[in-house]
């Protein structure tokens, strides 16, 4: 049977039907169709007056699976001891970390229906898929995370062909059922095993003499040539590091023109100016993402209160522990992969640090012209919880909110920042793009972030409301696969869900030369890393 | 809070839900091909556990179907009281808690740990492991103060220095621990070879230090109290590394030495009083360290490692929790065997055991003897599921057979060190005696389900029971 959303005003930015008036929409199992013939075949009918109809949301940046996601659960007890069935909107979440179902839940009552994990270590990729199998109604995905393995360290010193890496990269994405790569700190958490303490782009690691120059462009050839969607997904070098602005346009360079995806750019733009010696450099970076189409970024937006920073970056982790509140922490060096660190975390308003940092991530936002190269993301938990982003748009479709916030900041921060000359507001359709079009699309995901005919009937139906905060906070229904889910606040049923992967070919005899070197990492069979997603 | 029609709502999906992860689970198990070979161990496993697959199920000890005794377990878990009372009367020492359903047992997978999750969310119950006291010991050191840790491949590849304290107990609970770490001569990037050095600290004979010296790893063993080790430790980093690089203590310059030195220890060998401290000192310690060299602790968690993991991302604790109305509540002191099994009365126990062998006791005590709770009443179990009955179900308790996790049926499991996971296939539908199509037939017809699928029939049935509690109330 059919059912039929009638008279829905899209907010689509992909749409092919009109987005001025109101139109119909058609869902048919979990698909989204055209206008059927046969109008009998239509069973269920919502009248829609009034109502925006968006796709459901996309969440390219999120930490919601795997060991790191879980010692921070470990790590911070302490909570609201609150229901997790309480159904009023714009509350905190009962941890930075909450458990499965209450991630899933929060979620899909903003609207998202799909969020990927952008750090699934190799030997962790089974747990990772595991726990996001136990969230709830999102579809999800993983970013594997490669580039500080010892393995590939020693064959890129080797100078193995780029053939050898190709077939690698692919054995490992279709071994561990992900979506892309990401690389955090190329070689850097390797080096820190070493016992080095940083390293630039252009810096050799002190085990294997290899630099994050050539392993960026290592593995940004590599993706090309296996022809993944997603371009490399770039945790750069020097992460919070005042001056660590000349470490991103390194890296950009790094990939010599080829597609490139900067995460949490908010921390890696800073320059060395002003009182504290630590300045905005949101303004270089967007000009360099303004010239260059093939680049992309998600900004990581901080905003304030308590959270948890987790991250692969052990060695600039290691480097904050003292910033840690409260004061506890958790530091692993991980199977000859890569490593993570944990830290909780407060952003302070009154800091002006922190001030700034919430001022660089809006400067980006609304820099850089090109919406489609700029995603909606807090890097969950990192710079705040997924919770905020609500708030969030409303910040960047407000400019008089921005600013009654940006008052309440360090008085330096007010002098320094670019913010107030900053009027632009974004529109309801650039929201769409950031949150939904844009990543769905970066992903190569096709069937989703969209509502045109044959997408996937993920459908978000929102009140249209002055306060962009409450509308997107409360959705009024939420529609995954087709099915009703959620309506008025209240969750009516479950919904199946996607494992989003790529599937690339790839030479299968790397795996005897990769089987040769194996047993020198790793004391797991080979034979085990494989899963299938079904088991999951 | 949720209203009444939500709840019915929610249990009807969930009761869809598990009916068909259940369909599906049972067509995978007719498609499932192993993925692993056949192992001696599990050769000999199979010789010695094929008469438990003749083990029937029983209510009172009467053998009936298990389709009887999952009903009737699932009855009595929907009976059980929600009211419990102190088993001295006072409500002082205490709290009373509005729910007495309490499950353990040696839970060992994730698909266990899931099953026993959602059992108790449907309808309230109190969650700890069986020896668990150890691993708590350590999670509250880890909630206090945070740890740094590496993994074993990490171990065994970059570290030249393994500092063993403890005593010879994680040499028992982890028998490939040496193998694991040491079986390599460390290769670093520049094609360095070195032999590994160990010192062991702590209460160790010569049979364990013979076992250290496996791989032609250097051994230096010190005797020495555990309760010791944080003072020795203390003196250990006043001294600067300079003096201890001139020492003519051998394990000092050892240590001293080490580029990346790793402290590795049992969990459950630290039976002392306020352990928890210690892990503190010992992580304070390593940390500190790492501010000019490398150093990484790794602490050996045992079998429970799986339920911790699987237990956190479920429902953000690691265990010892209470699932009330949608509510979970974490307290590390109050939901655990000990309180549950000694100071409150009319308890309903579930008891879950999966491993291997069968677990019938409630592990080590303080001072490594069998814990002394159980004697509270030896036969405890209101509901057993488990590979064969033991000593714990009472007799009037229900029995239901399970098959034993990673062997006769595929399981999701973690590693010791809590790092790697990995679904490890059933091993023993190609440990037959032989391959004729025939007895993998007769096996196959026998082989009893797995504990959370028995688990998910209970909650089938407690589902169906609490919709016809609430039809009639409507």
């Amino acid at each position: 049977m059919i059912t039929k959303l009638a008279n829905v005003t899209l907010c689509d930015p992909a749409s092919q039907l009109s987005v001025a008036t109101p139109v119909d929409l058609y869902l048919q199992s979990d698909r989204l169709i055209n206008k059927p013939e046969d109008q009998s075949r239509v069973g269920t009918v919502y009248d829609l007056t009034g109502k925006i109809a968006m796709a459901g949301g996309v969440d390219i940046h999120t930490h919601i699976g795997g060991g790191k996601v879980n010692l921070a659960r470990l790590l911070l007890p302490e909570r609201i001891q609150k229901d997790l069935f309480h159904t009023s909107l714009c509350r905190p979440l009962s941890a930075p970390v909450p458990g499965t179902w209450e991630t899933g839940r929060r979620y899909l009552e903003m609207g998202y229906t799909a969020c990927f994990e952008p750090a699934v270590l190799p030997c962790n990729a089974h747990h990772a898929h595991m726990e996001m199998a136990d969230t709830p109604w999102l579809d999800t995905g993983g970013f594997l995370l490669l580039g500080n393995e010892d393995l590939l360290m020693r064959w890129i010193a080797e100078g193995v062909s780029s053939q050898q890496i190709r077939d690698y990269i692919g054995w490992m994405i279709n071994a561990h059922r992900c979506l892309a790569v990401k690389v955090v700190n190329a070689g850097g958490i390797n080096a820190f095993k070493f016992n080095q303490r940083s390293l630039d782009v252009d810096e050799k690691n002190s085990g294997y003499g290899v630099t994050p120059r050539h392993i960026l462009r290592t593995l940004a050839e590599a993706i090309d040539a296996l022809g993944l969607a997603h371009p490399l997904h770039v945790h750069c070098s020097n992460l919070g590091i005042a001056g660590n602005i000349a470490s991103t346009l390194a890296t950009v360079d790094a990939v010599e023109g080829r597609r490139l995806h900067l995460t949490h750019a908010q921390f890696h733009c800073y320059g060395t100016e002003g009182v504290f010696g630590f300045s905005s450099e949101s303004k270089r970076l967007a000009e360099v993402v303004n010239s260059r189409p093939e680049l992309s970024i998600d900004v990581g937006q901080v905003l304030f209160g308590q959270t948890v920073t987790l991250s692969g970056d052990l060695m600039h982790q290691f480097a904050n522990r003292n910033l840690a509140r409260p004061r506890k922490q958790i530091f692993q060096d991980l199977e000859c992969q890569a490593g993570c660190g944990v830290l909780p975390f407060r952003y302070r308003h009154s800091q002006y640090v922190h001030g700034l940092q919430w001022a660089i991530g809006l400067e980006l936002f609304l820099l850089i012209n090109n919406p489609y190269q700029v995603f909606l993301t807090t890097d969950h938990p990192n710079g705040a919880p997924f919770t905020s982003y609500p708030h969030l748009i409303r910040l960047l479709m407000d400019y008089d909110f921005r600013m009654s916030i940006f008052s309440s900041l360090h008085p330096e921060v007010q002098r320094m920042s670019l913010l107030p000359a900053m009027k632009r507001e974004y529109t309801l359709e650039e929201i769409a793009i950031v949150t939904r079009t844009g990543p769905a699309k970066s992903l190569g995901l096709k069937n989703i972030g969209h509502l045109n005919a044959g997408a996937k009937a993920d459908v978000v139906i929102y009140s249209p409301d002055s306060n962009p905060e409450a509308m997107f906070a409360k959705p009024e229904m939420i529609f995954k696969n087709g099915t009703l889910v959620f309506h008025n606040g209240e969750f009516i049923s479950s919904s199946s869900k996607n494992v989003y992967r790529a599937d690339v070919e790839f030479d299968s005899g790397i795996e005897s030369k990769m089987s040769q070197v194996w047993d020198t990492y790793y004391p797991y069979s080979m034979a085990l890393t494989k899963f299938s997603c079904d088991s999951l | 809070m949720i209203h009444c029609t939500s709840v019915c709502r929610l249990r009807r999906q969930l009761l869809e839900n598990y009916r068909q992860r259940l369909l599906l689970q049972s067509k995978q198990s007719v498609l499932a091909s192993p993925k692993v070979g056949a192992s001696t161990r599990s050769d000999a496993m199979h010789s010695n556990l094929t008469s438990k697959y003749l083990e029937s199920a029983t209510i009172a000890g009467r053998s009936v179907t298990i389709n009887e005794a999952i009903a009737e377990a699932a009855r009595r878990w929907f009976c059980s009281t929600l009211i419990s009372t102190h088993r001295n009367g006072s409500t002082d020492s205490f709290p009373t808690q509005p729910c007495n359903r309490f499950i353990t047992g040696a839970i060992q997978t994730v698909e266990t740990t899931r099953a026993v999750v959602g059992l108790a969310s449907l309808s309230g119950a109190v969650i700890d492991r069986t020896e668990s006291e150890s691993t708590f010991r350590h999670v509250l050191a880890v909630q206090r103060s945070g740890m740094s840790t590496a993994s074993m491949g990490e171990i065994r590849f970059r570290s030249d220095c393994i500092f063993v304290v403890g005593d010879e107990s994680c040499l028992e609970q982890t028998p490939l621990l040496i193998e694991n770490l040491t079986r390599l001569q460390q290769a670093d990037a520049l094609g360095r070879f070195r032999a590994k050095r160990i010192v062991a600290l702590g209460r160790w004979s010569s049979e364990g230090v013979k076992q250290l010296r496996a791989n032609n790893n250097e051994v230096f063993a010190i005797w020495l109290e555990p309760q010791s080790i944080p003072r020795m430790l203390h003196q250990l980093s006043q001294i600067s590394n300079e003096r201890l690089l001139q020492s003519k203590n051998t394990a000092a310059r050892w240590i001293a030495e080490a580029d990346y030195l790793s402290v590795v220890w049992c969990n459950s060998s630290l039976g002392f009083e306020q352990s928890d401290l210690w892990i503190e000192s010992l992580y304070a310690w390593i940390i500190k360290e790492n501010a000019r060299r490398r150093v990484v602790g790794l602490p050996i968690s045992g079998s429970g490692i799986t339920f911790q993991q699987a237990c956190t991302w479920l429902t953000g604790f690691p265990g010892r929790i209470r699932l009330l109305e949608g509510n979970v509540a974490y307290d590390p002191e109050l939901f655990t065997t000990d309180n549950y099994l000694n100071k409150v009365d009319n308890v309903f126990v579930l008891k879950v055991d999966e491993s291997l062998p069968p677990s019938d006791d409630f592990g080590k005590g303080d001072d490594g003897s069998k814990r002394q709770s159980v004697s509270r009443n030896s036969a405890f179990a209101d509901i057993l599921i488990a590979p064969s009955p033991d000593s714990s179900l009472s007799p009037s308790g229900v029995f239901i057979p399970c098959s034993i996790a990673g062997f006769e049926s595929a399981a999701s499991m973690f590693r010791a060190d809590g790092v790697v996971s990995v679904h490890v296939a059933s091993t023993s539908r190609v440990t037959l005696p032989s391959d004729s199509t025939a007895e993998i037939d007769t096996f196959e017809t026998l082989r009893p389900m797995s504990a959370h699928e028995a688990i998910s029939r209970l909650q089938i049935g407690v589902m169906n029971l609490c919709e016809s509690h609430d039809e009639a109330l409507e």
